[in-house]
């Protein structure tokens, strides 16, 4: 769970209680240790001495302001930064330079990994999961119940996580980000590998859910993206390239892709 | 002086909010230790029937037919080697402290402390399930007293205290250089024969130098001198507490100053 974090309404015009994420010009650059080549590392049968770490950049000079209440799509092509972008959200990537300030409790679906704990019974993987979140005990016999009727996971509740079908491990996953008591969503891609009926039952638990809360997903399928957003954002080499509504920006994104070329950088990058 | 200050007060701050918030690091901790039992017959007891087989085979071995045996040598070699196996199994797996939680770490925002405090309680429960083969040894050979079990606990708390800041040191160099688990595995085989464990340090004689200059000899000298009905020497004391204070604060200065890069480096 993320930090309660106090925000100056500087720079915007929106009252700093409508704001859930507001990030200034951040940008983010990670180490890439470069090798020798792979060749003499072969040849010779031990990893060739580690050259001067060189940065990538990943995210450069992105900001955005996302309102309370919000659902947004975040699309672009694979290493383009979507998931940088969530990281950085989530408070797990500092950012380089710049500032952003999430307001309100996060919850966060990066991936399915089971963390380590396949030989541990999906309810003490639950149970896991919400102690490593932050939530308290009484907190984590609550959020039990809750991720078995959205799961759907049924007898497989006391069965080894490692037995489970990745579809199984995916709802089970994204249950639990999904009861664990937030203000702030964010979720990379997973959503889209599980079935269609579960996709149902996510979406109408977002539906349901109070108007404050915000969902921020990334997703190369554009169905997600229709499913569960109002607005996107288009990011393409660590930049946001473009925003607005869903259906338009798939649209453009689909015109770049298939090379028709999309919407010049401008307009309104900053308010998704 | 002011980087300095910054670090040393970054550093607290990580420490001390996950020290606040023991949901995330006490059962965590305790699951990751039984977890790698599970399907296994014996379960966590594993562990003591490792540690009880190794004192007596060391015993046997060491006691009977090399000659360095009296009747508290059974003792001697069993709380020496819980010692060292404690301090051992913790600095070598502290190496893969944070990259074997790569994706919990980078799954969602937690002080990074925590996975230092889980992983010196899954080292605990490890020498907790050691600890039936330490009473047996105890009541068989030596029975120490009340006070003389007081004065080890207070030996054993200085060797807790030193897995906090070794393994949060060794997790960041292990995090940054993949190298370390290697080197520290290496080391940790070639010490075992180098530190006073099963061998007594006097019978180096006048070289007996070489074993009061290794600081793994103070550590296991503290928790076992008084165990065997002898207080631990003055040096002992003065090695453990000064290795304790410098190295908490090296590894505070350095944790602080690194400690927001381990996710980059994962």
């Amino acid at each position: 769970m993320g930090d309660i974090t106090e925000m100056s309404s500087s720079g915007s015009d929106l009252p700093v209680q409508d704001v859930a994420v507001r990030m200034e010009s951040v940008s983010l650059r990670l180490p890439a240790p470069q090798h020798g080549s792979r060749r003499a590392a072969l040849l010779s049968g031990i990893a060739a001495p580690a050259r001067r770490n060189k940065a990538i950049a990943v995210l450069d000079d992105v900001s955005l302001t996302i309102r309370k209440g919000q659902r947004i799509g975040v699309i672009g092509d694979n290493g383009a930064g979507k998931t940088a972008l969530l990281r950085v959200m989530a408070g797990i990537y500092p950012p380089t330079e710049g500032a952003c300030k999430v307001r309100g409790r996060v919850s966060c679906l990066f991936d399915t990994s089971l963390h380590g704990y396949g030989d541990a019974t999906a309810l003490e993987f639950i149970m896991l999961a919400g102690l490593t979140r932050g939530l308290r005990r009484k907190d984590v016999d609550r959020l039990i119940p809750a991720v078995y009727r959205l799961s759907g996971i049924g007898r497989h509740i006391y069965m080894p996580t490692r037995t489970l079908s990745d579809g199984m491990r995916t709802r089970l996953v994204f249950a639990i980000a999904m009861c664990i008591d937030w203000d702030v969503l964010l979720l990379d891609e997973e959503i889209g590998t599980s079935d269609l009926r579960f996709r149902a039952k996510a979406r109408r638990r977002m539906q349901e859910a109070p108007d404050q809360k915000t969902l921020v997903v990334c997703s190369h399928d554009s169905r997600i993206v229709r499913e569960f957003c109002d607005r996107a954002i288009w990011i393409h080499d660590g930049r946001i390239r473009a925003s607005g509504a869903v259906e338009e920006l798939l649209a453009a994104y689909r015109r770049r892709r298939s090379g028709d070329g999309g919407p010049a950088r401008g307009g309104d990058p900053t308010r998704a | 002086m002011r980087a300095l200050a910054a670090a040393l007060a970054s550093g607290s701050r990580d420490v001390a909010r996950s020290v606040r918030r023991p949901a995330l690091w006490a059962m965590p901790g305790w699951f990751d230790f039984v977890l790698s039992y599970r399907r296994t017959l014996l379960g966590p007891f594993w562990e003591t029937v490792a540690m009880a087989l190794w004192v007596a085979g060391l015993g046997v071995v060491f006691g009977y037919s090399l000659g360095q045996g009296d009747q508290n040598y059974f003792a001697y070699v069993g709380v020496g080697v819980v010692a060292w196996f404690y301090m051992s199994s913790v600095a070598t797996s502290s190496a893969e402290l944070f990259r074997s939680k790569d994706s919990l770490i980078l799954s969602h925002r937690s002080p990074l402390y925590t996975y230092v405090l889980r992983h010196v309680v899954a080292g605990a429960a490890r020498l907790l399930m050691h600890m039936p083969v330490l009473a047996a040894v105890l009541v068989l050979a030596s029975r120490p007293g009340a006070a003389d079990l007081a004065t080890a606990a207070l030996g054993l708390g200085a060797v807790l205290f030193a897995s906090f800041w070794v393994s949060a040191l060794l997790g960041l160099v292990g995090a940054r250089i993949a190298d370390t688990k290697h080197v520290l595995v290496l080391a940790s085989r070639f010490l075992f024969f180098a530190t006073p464990v099963f061998w007594r340090a006097d019978s180096l004689g006048d070289r007996a130098l070489l074993a009061s200059a290794n600081p793994f000899t103070h550590f296991i000298d503290v928790v076992r001198a008084p165990l065997l009905g002898e207080p631990a020497s003055d040096i002992a004391w003065q090695v453990v507490t000064a290795t304790n204070v410098v190295g908490a604060g090296v590894t505070l200065l350095l944790y602080g100053r690194h400690h927001r890069n381990v996710v980059f480096w994962l």
